[in-house]
């Protein structure tokens, strides 16, 4: 803690409103088996301490590897170079509890015998090739990942968060002719191998495998706007991409998001409720505190259709005068952190979701995704549907190729008509970019009919 | 180890050499073979808005891997971020350790001696002056770009991500198989975002960018700013058009970015996994005769360009599509020998991946798509290499007797991946320049696009 106070010391010695230190030290293991056997095996360390002073709008930014105190110091002196003022004082750092303690790692994979994880990886494997003769190849991976992070700041916070990572995915292959498909599946969180007894192998398998063999006798997707209906967890990503990014305080503060100044305003369908929460236990997105030191919490975006706040960092809070929602995360030591969603989710509605669908001539019914983006500015955003079935006459029909499906996300908001009552949280499988930096999140999303999105289709 | 195989260049880091060595030692002490890769990275970035600096970053980053080969070809590696010599040693430990648990695998190995070594003499990859950079001169021109792209239309008024940054790597890789490369370069950068606002509220934003291994080589901060400012404009008073299908101009900016998915869909680790369409397909007429691509990495000063791949494999440059035929996949160690293909040089992906460009002017396009869509923007991830199956969001113009008409947005393309490929009918003489992945302008049949 003392060299800690030295680093603040140094780097606010030309001043500074705020400056903070993020030491961090990770080692993560992944297992990949393929064709029915160990393909490889990996083992990895890193270790590095970010040193930032915030002066005004205005952010410097150093980190480095090694930790002896002359390279320390010499971060610190790298980061104080954005304030060009006198010394600014720093107060004591005072060990600070964490208010959460949301991970649920009770049987460490990095304490399990490699035997173990190895036939965990053999069952997933041997069901996908046992699902059906077409799949041609499986390859499976489980990797986890012991993270410490030590947070001290310039206002006498000093905390220290152990952060244990899951991961498990499955790719198959499957052919039929001269036709080829893949499915994936994958899921996890922060959690450890007790994650299986609830989600035996077999299980992601099994959807891994039925997606790539679907596919293969899939008809073409349609082309146009319909009526489209999403079901329960996975599609989240819609919220993801058409508002969460939106609201991100980064962009908001500055006036370039398609949400900005919108505070108070009706932006979403009167159904729409959405929460970003942090506090979700195991979840691949909870975190006891952010980056910046902030406790997590739960942090509601959107009531009944108005817009009530944002997702803040440290910074974005303080620049527009409103409370920290501990959304200040990062990458690693590597960057600067940036507001950013945890467990972002569409709440519960009071429709019977097999209502819904009953209540669709035509439409589609979107189960798996890929990945989407947002152009915050405008707004558009588009996501991938992996599997997607066509709805005709209120009923689920063939299923359909891959399509990407694109909308304006205060538009498709508006024109959320139905919400199930059957919110589910998403298996811990989702990584978000911005800026860059890759972010652990969750989502969530109960049956939700948008009654009309553009979909990419080819027919 | 001949003296082809060693490029002691310049800035050669005799400690790092050591810790090579004393990884090796670990390695073949445990009987095992294997490869060690290590770099050291030093790396500047600035972000500006509104005339003023938001951010600075600095860091040297450093890390190696070591792989290890037991027995029966059984593969594992570790990994650390602390270059130093008890890393070294630590990092050849974890990963003779790990490999006692894979199974035996006849493909894995290392590359032979005479496919590694140093190609292509002074691919003027360093800039000599990185160490006097002054960083000041980035930012204004970051800054001056911004200016400039505020100057184009007066509803362009906000920042957003605009910056400049910086960066000089050194990489070594040494096997037990008597190879040792090591390879250093440099980039420069600067980039403008922009937001532009209508009358109505509507936001768009516009970017653009100039990256080069070269100081001297960037674009000035004027043009990069004007483009960045007309590409935030350009977009409003759009609108959408009926879904169809047809002909389309592809802008060279999603051309190329359609030539880099084709990149993974010839990549080794895809092919023998059967994980894309082009498996099997080698020696086949799978686009039109206009197409020819190939990978350059010995282009002097190209930001690609490399003297060797991750393995120390010599680079080479490779004709993958020849006049519509797939000629080559591209392929590391591994998929050489699991597919018997002749090494490529391709660990760590493609350097300067290039369809050739042809004739035809911007303008020439234009005039021979007639009355059709341009697409000038893609969004989202919707490929899928095994099927070939092709779906995105684009933005775009209308073009009405080879004039552009106004702008289209909300709209999907969707296509079958080995349709589109045959479907390719005229290229542009325009290629996309300082980037890895370089297409000109081209005609495409094959599209079916979403829209109202």
């Amino acid at each position: 803690m003392s060299l800690a106070a030295q680093l603040l010391e140094t780097a606010l010695s030309r001043g500074g409103d705020h400056a903070d230190i993020f030491a961090q030290q990770a080692s993560s293991r992944s297992l990949s088996f393929e064709e029915g056997k160990v393909k490889s095996a990996h083992q990895s360390a890193s270790q590095g301490i970010g040193i930032r002073v915030v002066v005004g709008e205005a952010t410097g930014y150093a980190y480095c590897e090694i930790f002896d105190e002359a390279t320390l110091l010499a971060t610190a002196r790298r980061a104080s170079q954005i304030a060009h003022g006198q010394a600014a004082p720093s107060a004591m750092l005072v060990g600070t509890g964490l208010r959460h303690d949301l991970y649920r790692a009770e049987h460490a994979p990095a304490a399990a015998p490699m035997a173990e994880r190895v036939a965990l990886l053999r069952r997933m494997s041997e069901h996908a090739y046992a699902h059906d003769p077409q799949v041609q190849w499986v390859s499976c991976q489980l990797a986890d990942q012991d993270e410490t992070v030590t947070i001290a700041t310039s206002d006498g916070v000093y905390a220290t968060d152990h952060r244990p990572m899951l991961r498990v995915s499955v790719a198959v292959h499957a052919r039929s002719g001269a036709r080829r498909e893949s499915g994936s599946a994958g899921g996890g969180g922060r959690l450890g191998l007790e994650y299986f007894t609830t989600h035996p192998p077999e299980e992601l398998a099994a959807k891994a495998a039925r997606q790539a063999v679907t596919l293969l006798t899939a008809v073409p997707c349609p082309a146009g706007q319909m009526p489209v209906v999403l079901a329960p967890a996975s599609s989240g990503i819609l919220i993801h991409e058409a508002v969460g990014h939106g609201l991100e305080a980064d962009f908001n503060r500055i006036g370039v998001s398609a949400y900005s100044g919108q505070i108070g305003a009706m932006v979403a369908s009167p159904l729409v409720t959405v929460v970003d929460d942090g506090t979700i236990p195991g979840d691949r997105g909870a975190i006891n505190i952010d980056d910046e030191g902030v406790a997590s919490r739960r942090t509601t975006l959107i009531e009944q259709g108005r817009l009530c706040g944002y997702l803040h960092d440290r910074t974005t809070a303080r620049l527009m005068g409103a409370a920290p929602t501990g959304n200040g995360r990062r990458d690693g030591y590597g960057s600067v952190p940036i507001p950013r969603m945890r467990v972002t989710f569409l709440a519960a509605g009071e429709d019977d979701p097999a209502e819904i669908i009953r209540s669709i001539p035509r439409g589609l019914y979107a189960v798996s995704f890929g990945g989407g983006s947002v152009d915050i500015a405008k707004g558009d955003f588009n996501f991938h549907v992996t599997e997607g079935y066509l709805i005709e006459d209120g009923r689920i029909g063939p299923a359909v190729s891959r399509a990407t499906l694109i909308g304006n996300g205060p538009e498709v908001l508006r024109r959320v008509t139905r919400v199930g009552n059957d919110l589910a949280l998403a298996d811990g499988q989702w990584t978000c970019g911005k800026d860059g930096q890759s972010c652990p999140v969750g989502q969530g999303m109960p049956t939700t009919l948008i009654s009309e999105m553009t979909v990419g289709g080819r027919s | 180890m001949s003296a082809a195989q060693v490029q002691a260049g310049a800035d050669a880091d005799a400690d790092v050499a050591t810790y090579l060595d004393a990884a090796l030692a670990v390695l073949r002490a445990a009987g095992c073979g294997g490869m060690v890769y290590c770099q050291r990275r030093s790396e500047w970035s600035a972000r500006v808005r509104q005339g003023a600096i938001e951010r600075i970053e600095s860091a040297l980053t450093g890390g190696m891997t070591v792989t290890a080969l037991n027995t029966g070809n059984r593969g594992a590696s570790a990994t650390s971020t602390e270059v130093s010599l008890a890393s070294a040693r630590q990092v050849a430990a974890q990963a003779v350790e790990l490999s006692a648990w894979s199974d035996v695998d006849e493909w894995r190995g290392l590359p032979p001696a005479q496919e590694c070594g140093v190609a292509g003499g002074d691919l003027q990859l360093s800039d000599p002056g990185y160490a006097d950079t002054d960083h000041q001169r980035l930012v204004d021109a970051a800054i001056a770009a911004e200016r400039s792209a505020f100057a184009v239309d007066p509803r362009i008024s906000l920042s957003h991500r605009s910056g400049a940054s910086a960066s000089r790597s050194q990489v070594w890789v040494t096997s037990t198989a008597g190879v040792a490369m090591q390879r250093s370069g440099t980039s420069f950068g600067f980039h403008a975002t922009v937001v532009a606002k209508s009358a109505a509220g509507e936001r768009q934003s516009g970017s653009w960018h100039t990256s080069a291994r070269m100081r001297g080589a960037l674009r000035s901060a004027q043009e990069v700013g004007a483009e960045a400012g007309r590409r935030a404009v350009r977009g409003f008073d759009w609108r959408r058009i009926p879904s169809g299908a047809g002909r389309v101009l592809l802008h060279r900016d999603v051309a190329s970015q359609l030539l880099g998915t084709l990149a993974q869909a010839v990549s080794g680790g895809l092919v023998f996994r059967g994980a894309t369409f082009l498996a099997g397909k080698l020696g086949a007429m799978i686009a039109s005769p206009q197409v020819t691509i190939t990978d350059a990495p010995l282009l002097p000063g190209h930001l690609g360009s490399r003297p060797c791949d991750g393995e120390g494999v010599r680079a080479r440059t490779v004709t993958a599509i020849d006049q519509g035929r797939l000629a080559s996949y591209l392929v590391d160690g591994y998929a050489a020998r699991r597919l018997q293909h002749p090494y490529t040089g391709h660990e760590g992906g493609v350097s300067n991946w290039q369809l050739q460009p042809g004739q035809a002017s911007f303008e020439d396009l234009l005039h021979e798509l007639g009355t059709g869509l341009l697409v000038s923007g893609f969004q989202g991830f919707g490929v899928d290499l095994a099927s070939g199956s092709f779906s995105k969001g684009i933005t775009g113009f209308w073009v009405e007797q080879g004039r552009i008409s106004h702008p289209v947005q909300e709209v999907t393309v969707a296509g079958s991946l080995p349709q589109l490929l045959m479907g390719i009918r005229t290229l542009g003489n325009d290629p996309l320049e300082q980037t890895r992945v370089s297409a000109p302008s081209l005609i495409i049949d094959g599209f079916t696009v979403g829209g109202t």
